[in-house]
């Protein structure tokens, strides 16, 4: 259990230090979500009713953004290799850095999310639920890039390709996010939605350490 | 081989004479929507079954058969997809609607593309096609979305009427034709298979002999 | 149901359409790959 601490405190240490990009994806966050009241017009109805999904939108691709990097730099300076020789298995270390990289990025988009809620309109009465499903929803997410991540660091390039293969994974994650929101705000209960969203977590817990640790380990082949 | 595509071109002129066309021209639509949905989850499904063991078992011949089954899988999907929506011009009056059984069809149609992408961006084969096996699995999830999502989500798409636990709702002069098309359709995707497994082959040979060539000359 | 006959050709046009244009392109992959590995055994047995 120690060591998975000490894992988790290892990124966290290399993200306050700077060399990982997680800043930069929570300020991509935040500048996604500015550009749609900018291009509809601050006083459009528009906006108000694709307000929850375009908060949803924008942690996707927040979260796209810094996945990329999640496995990559460990992996080619050669840390990765090291960590498991030294006895810490595959499947710890990747869920390790999974919670790290959820810590640094889900978890902030989380917290920001009431106050960009009021940057872009959204009914404020609606704030929880919209904090409840990314809080449901981001873990999701990271695990669910996590593999593909994996994935790229075998093929050694990245990039576009994986965003490719992240995108319509994770786009169930963000119906059901979204659709509980609007769910809400119609009136028609989004707890359905939730009770989904929270049911996609355990799943890709299970599985995602095993495949990202078989991705990992063709890359060293 | 050629044996298959025969017995294929049979159950196609077969079907041509639906006996019961009441309902109206466009349900005609139906036997080639539906055998192509069909057939585009089956594929996937049996892409996972390889995958499993692929990276399981490590079997040398699965994730081939995993790699080649993708574009035919891939195919099924765009014409279930495009079907679908021809269909839905005269009856519901929309090209399309991001309904629950739609999207996740459409996210199944993604998948194969990424995975299409996935195993031919790898320098190494033999890599490219045990990644394609683990991407397999990972979108496996998104099966059982498609099957349960009419009846999940109650809006525009018809929720199941063949495969219902009460034995089909459909008559039986329309279900020959569609059993008919949907068995064309297996066969189509069983002999491509072998084809395209067959050529898979042949190129890593290729290869190989190739790189031989180079040391022998030396 | 009045006719829309055109739609039921478009489908069925585009289903067909579709599965003999990969079927074409999947045969003649299958036949250059044999071509290929042919050719090859043939120069090999030629070089010795």
């Amino acid at each position: 259990m120690k060591k998975f601490y000490r894992l988790i405190l290892r990124d966290i240490h290399l993200v306050i230090k700077g060399s990982s990009d997680a800043g930069a994806a929570l300020l991509f966050y935040l500048l996604a979500i500015i550009m749609f009241p900018l291009s509809s017009g601050t006083e459009s109805t528009l906006l108000i009713s694709i307000a929850g999904g375009a908060i949803w939108v924008a942690a996707l691709f927040s979260s796209l953004l810094s996945l990329d990097r999640l496995f990559r730099s460990d992996f080619e300076d050669g840390s990765l290799e090291q960590l498991v020789l030294s006895g810490i298995s595959l499947e710890t270390i990747v869920i390790s850095k999974c919670f790290a990289h959820w810590l640094t990025n889900g978890l902030p988009i989380v917290i920001l999310s009431p106050i960009l809620a009021l940057i872009i309109g959204l009914d404020f009465s609606y704030w929880w639920i919209l904090c409840l499903t990314l809080l449901l929803g981001t873990p999701s997410l990271t695990l669910i890039g996590a593999t593909p991540a994996a994935l790229s660091c075998a093929i050694g390039k990245g990039g576009v390709l994986t965003a490719l293969i992240i995108l319509p994974l994770m786009l169930p994650v963000l119906i059901l996010g979204s659709g509980a929101i609007t769910a809400e705000i119609s009136g028609l209960g989004g707890f359905g939605h939730i009770y989904a969203l929270a049911a996609i977590l355990p799943l890709s817990l299970l599985a995602v350490p095993f495949l990202a640790s078989k991705a990992l380990r063709l890359g060293w082949e | 081989m050629t044996f298959i595509f025969i017995s294929l071109g049979l159950w196609y002129g077969l079907f041509n004479s639906p006996p019961d066309y009441q309902q109206g021209e466009t349900v005609r639509i139906m036997y080639v929507h539906v055998p192509a949905a069909w057939m585009a989850m089956m594929v996937y499904l049996s892409m996972t079954i390889m995958s499993i063991f692929a990276l399981v078992w490590r079997h040398p011949l699965a994730d081939i058969l995993s790699k080649c089954s993708a574009p035919i899988g891939a195919s099924f999907t765009l014409i279930a997809l495009v079907t679908g929506s021809i269909w839905g011009k005269p009856t519901w009056g929309t090209w399309w609607v991001w309904d629950a059984r739609l999207t996740s069809v459409f996210i199944l149609f993604l998948i194969y593309m990424g995975h299409i992408t996935l195993v031919r961006s790898f320098e190494d084969e033999y890599k490219g096609a045990r990644a394609g096996a683990i991407l397999t699995l990972i979108g496996a999830f998104n099966l059982p979305i498609i099957k349960f999502s009419v009846d999940w989500w109650n809006t525009l798409h018809q929720p199941a009427s063949v495969i219902k636990l009460d034995g089909p709702a459909i008559h039986i002069d329309m279900m020959i034709p569609l059993i008919l098309m949907a068995l064309g359709f297996l066969f189509f995707y069983f002999s491509f298979l072998l084809i395209n497994v067959q050529t898979e082959l042949n190129n890593r040979k290729l290869k190989k002999l190739f790189i031989q060539s180079f040391s022998k000359k030396n | 149901m009045e006719h829309h006959l055109m739609f039921v050709y478009s489908a069925y046009f585009f289903t067909f359409l579709v599965l003999i244009l990969i079927g074409i392109n999947f045969f003649l992959a299958f036949n250059r790959s044999n071509k290929n590995i042919s050719s090859f055994k043939n120069k090999a047995k030629k070089n010795k």
